[in-house]
């Protein structure tokens, strides 16, 4: 006799109801031909004709596709590239090396895109250095190419990410066994290593062409100059292009742009099943051997270097130096501009304190409640033998295919459009539901992998020895997980300090958080702020990951 | 003429010395086994032979290659020394076929596409298993993934064939039949060969030679026969076979004979260590030269049966003589009581 799992299936209906409610609700204002709040708009289809004329739109659907392919034909081959290097070989540094490697993903693409302006943009550091030796301005920062460039060079983490964790199950015996039939390690790399994850690059691949699609605020720090626009940046720009609320264009776009991440989100699901086809059984007794490189050694750590120099260092620091200067340009003398200014100008500044406040209270608290609500979910689905668990599964896709710019305005809407929830429009709860659903994947993922390490014989032990499920998983469970979970909060702590685009529209007087308040000054042109704020953004990412590295938190989760 | 020689290897990992001044040789169509429990050693200095790990002092040549030299530091990668591997757990390349394994070495060494074919289908044959060219290793059983690691190995005529446990991984009935298979396969084609074994009936079934490794070092280099019948060292002794083991002292040395003995017993053995009368000792007998009697006589001494346990082809019985815990094998359970048992001097070693 089974008692009817209602904890289960309320937590269940919940989850559905708080991640379709914004889908439904973007996809109903774009049948609508007005705001859905004015009670004149009608049904109709008015709102996508008049997207599909708008040539801004084609041209934005155009930019936005070759740079979603552009950035994949750099990131894949060369996180591939990197993926083998750090984990099968003796690269020289590949031990400390690992977190830098990830910054791209923990610095938020605003920040890391006016760090390049400052750097090498058309009067920045190392431009205006370099002017002098090569004549002209060397390179146009703003140009397609340097734009693709950069979103490929900035996006190899993700491939790595997935490349480099299918390469630690490949069993070393597979490479000695090419090596001992006469490969070299470049061979190996091409002819065992690499086609054995093959479904695990072609996984990431599917990840960076759909993360090309949602690209935001590298295309809006970068493109806007020479009026570049992407689908984002479209949507962005549309919000003033009438200057009365134009929701139900915006919404047109938005289903667009889920229309097209949607089946790339699908086709990974597919793919997933897949990337575990080559796993291999390790031989009994084998240490981790690394490949040795030989004469290669040093050019892939000069490879290495290079790019680390160009995704992290570069940005990095010029935006870090330009928070330092009261001013900058052609003939300008370094040690002469030094101040502290901008700090300050920070610190007095109300809206810009509100905004470090609150999204230090986001990422602690709201990261806090967050991963509670994902262990929740986490929990419920734990071996659970039911087709509602094959639900969640489906769920947790939605978020993904939901970029936060897009996630940002359905929750603005949510709390405009459902009348018991108004009260709670335009308060940090608004905010933290809208983090706590787009990164609900993300936090879904580290909290199951933490649940899986549990081995199911020791919630057997308990169960026969007499406890009950919730026994079970207060007494056996959480315990055991415990350590994931405080992981978990500290990388949803460094993802919600870092996130921006979802505050685009969530942004109200008392909203604001620093990534969202960088774009709206960066609008405004107040570079001075912009940086030190970009500054204490990246230090506060950096806090929270260098809490859990310090505890041995893995951030390759 | 020697063709792989490895002198004073060593090497330490961490404070653990695995190799503490290995050296041997090995002539030209040769099959050595290298034998020794768990932490001998034995797959370290294959890996070094191999190229995947290296030693930290010492010198491994074949013919006039020089593998590894660290009084030169010369050390030849992997890939460059033409050997062939074959690894415990097959390491087949799960993304290619049986054809494709098999042929990637001859691949590798630019042989012209026709001619890979006909090398491979060649080899194929050889063990049998040319049906199965396009299938991919999940397709085919253990046994025969381990012919298809055999013949990966072979196809680019090695100078040397290392295997690593090549059997380990099949099931107990297979093996009997692949031991026999392995050997015939390696006379056949009069390579030479390597093998790194925990199995001792293994080692004494494929190998014309054995070296047994223990924490390092060389405990006994010989024959199958001689290592079975002329242990050199207690280790070697007790390694090898089932034996019983009797801890005493010497009463007596008469030439290369020594009478052993210990609470209510004394027994005549081959003194096989340097011992003079007094010493403590220990006597080793394999269980299949105790026997059972039915009187008494020298070398017996007068038992009780503990228990017998029925094995099929034998009985395996436990009996107390003297203070004494004995194992032997008989062709049936003894009936009588009390019953004598033997330990023939000439079977009782004596360390």
């Amino acid at each position: 006799m089974k008692r009817f799992p209602w904890i289960r299936v309320a937590v269940v209906m919940v989850t559905a109801v708080v991640i379709l409610t914004p889908l439904a609700i973007i996809l109903y204002q774009s049948l609508l031909d007005g705001p859905f709040f004015m009670a004149a708009s009608r049904g109709s289809l008015e709102a996508f004709r008049f997207v599909f004329v708008d040539p801004d739109f084609h041209r934005a659907l155009g930019t936005t596709a070759a740079l979603a392919a552009g950035m994949t034909a750099i990131a894949v081959p060369l996180g591939s590239l990197l993926a083998f290097l750090m984990i099968r070989t003796d690269l020289p540094g590949r031990h400390w090396l690992e977190p830098l490697l990830l910054v791209p993903i923990f610095v938020s693409p605003v920040v890391l895109s006016l760090g390049y302006i400052v750097a090498v943009g058309p009067v920045g550091f190392i431009t205006l250095w370099a002017k002098p030796f090569l004549g002209e301005t060397p390179w146009n920062l703003y140009s397609m190419g340097s734009i693709i460039t950069i979103a490929g060079l900035t996006h190899i983490p993700y491939v790595y990410l997935y490349a480099s964790s299918a390469l630690r199950s490949v069993g070393p015996d597979l490479e000695e066994a090419a090596r001992t039939a006469g490969a070299g390690p470049l061979r190996v790399a091409i002819d065992v290593s690499l086609p054995l994850v093959r479904p695990a690059i072609l996984y990431s691949g599917v990840l960076i062409l759909f993360l090309g699609f949602e690209l935001f605020g590298l295309p809006l720090v970068l493109g806007d100059p020479e009026g570049r626009l992407v689908l984002a940046t479209y949507l962005y720009k549309l919000t003033n292009k009438l200057g009365v609320p134009s929701y139900h264009l915006m919404a047109v776009v938005a289903v667009v742009i889920i229309a097209i991440s949607f089946p790339l989100v699908w086709l990974q699901r597919k793919l997933l099943g897949q990337a575990n086809r080559f796993v291999t059984m390790r031989g009994k007794g084998m240490s981790e051997r690394p490949l040795p490189l030989g004469p290669w050694r040093w050019p892939a750590a000069a490879l290495m270097a290079a790019w680390l120099l160009a995704t992290v260092v570069l940005p990095l620091v010029g935006i870090t130096l330009r928070s330092f200067v009261s001013t900058w340009g052609e003939g300008v003398h370094l040690f002469e501009v030094l101040t502290l200014d901008h700090f300050r100008e920070v610190f007095d500044d109300g809206r810009a304190m509100r905004a470090i406040v609150n999204s230090v209270s986001i990422a602690i608290f709201g990261g806090a409640l967050a991963v509670a609500a994902y262990a929740v979910i986490g929990l419920t689905a734990h071996r659970w033998k039911s087709r509602l668990t094959k639900v969640l599964d489906y769920l947790v896709m939605v978020p993904r295919g939901m970029p936060g710019l897009i996630a940002g305005l359905a929750f603005l809407w949510v709390f405009l459009f459902v009348k018991p929830l108004r009260p709670l429009g335009g308060t940090l709860f608004s905010v933290w539901l809208a983090y706590t659903v787009v990164w609900f994947a993300y936090g879904n993922r580290i909290v199951s992998s933490a649940l899986m390490q549990v081995g199911p014989e020791l919630e057997e032990a308990a169960s026969t020895v007499g406890a009950s499920r919730s026994q079970i998983i207060r007494h056996v469970t959480l315990p055991l997980i415990r350590f994931g979970l405080v992981g978990a909060w500290l990388l949803i702590f460094a993802i919600f300090v870092r996130e921006y685009s979802i505050g685009v529209y969530l942004y109200g007087p008392d909203t604001e958080v620093i990534g969202s308040l960088i774009v709206s000054l960066w609008g405004a042109g107040s570079m001075d702020l912009v940086a030190a704020l970009s500054v204490i953004n990246v230090l506060l990412v950096a806090a929270g990951l260098s809490v859990a590295l310090r505890l041995g938190v893995r951030l390759n989760a | 003429m020697p063709k792989l020689i490895i002198s004073d290897v060593h090497k330490k990992l961490g404070e653990n010395k695995i190799l503490r001044g290995v050296s041997f040789e090995i002539s030209r169509g040769e099959v050595v086994a290298l034998l020794g429990p768990s932490g001998s050693g034995k797959t370290t200095l294959l890996r070094a032979i191999a190229g995947l790990d290296h030693p930290d002092t010492g010198r491994i040549t074949l013919d006039d290659l020089v593998f590894f030299d660290s009084s030169g530091s010369q050390v030849m990668p992997a890939e460059k020394r033409n050997l062939g591997l074959v690894f415990q757990s097959y390491a087949l390349w799960p993304h290619r076929t049986v054809f494709e394994n098999v042929a990637y070495g001859l691949k590798l060494r630019k042989v012209p596409a026709a001619d890979i074919a006909a090398r491979v289908s060649a080899v194929l044959a050889q063990i049998g298993l040319e049906a199965l060219a396009t299938r991919y290793p999940h397709q085919v059983s253990g046994g025969q993934q381990q012919r298809v690691a055999l013949a990966r190995a072979l196809v680019y005529d090695p100078r040397l064939i290392l295997l690593d446990e090549p059997l380990s991984n099949l099931d107990a009935k297979l093996r009997e039949e692949a031991r026999l298979w392995l050997r015939e396969l390696i006379q056949r084609l009069g390579i030479s060969a390597v093998m790194v074994t925990h199995d001792q009936t293994e080692a004494l079934a494929v190998a014309d030679r054995i070296l047994l490794l223990d924490k390092g070092r060389i405990e006994q280099d010989a024959t199958p026969v001689g290592i079975y019948e002329q242990p050199a060292t207690l280790f070697a002794a007790e390694f090898m076979g089932t034996n019983n083991r009797l801890e005493g002292r010497i009463l007596e040395v008469r030439g290369g004979r020594a009478l052993l003995g210990g609470d209510g017993w004394q027994l005549w053995g081959q003194l096989r260590a340097e011992r003079a009368p007094g010493d403590a000792a220990t006597g080793v007998i394999r269980l299949e030269r105790t026997e059972l009697s039915s009187s008494p006589g020298e070398n017996r001494l007068e038992a009780r049966l503990g228990t017998a346990a029925y094995l099929g082809d034998r009985w395996d019985c436990l009996v107390h003589a003297a203070g004494l815990r004995l194992r032997l094998w008989a062709a049936s359970a003894p009936a009588q009581q009390p019953c004598w048992i033997s330990l023939p001097a000439s079977s009782l070693w004596i360390f």
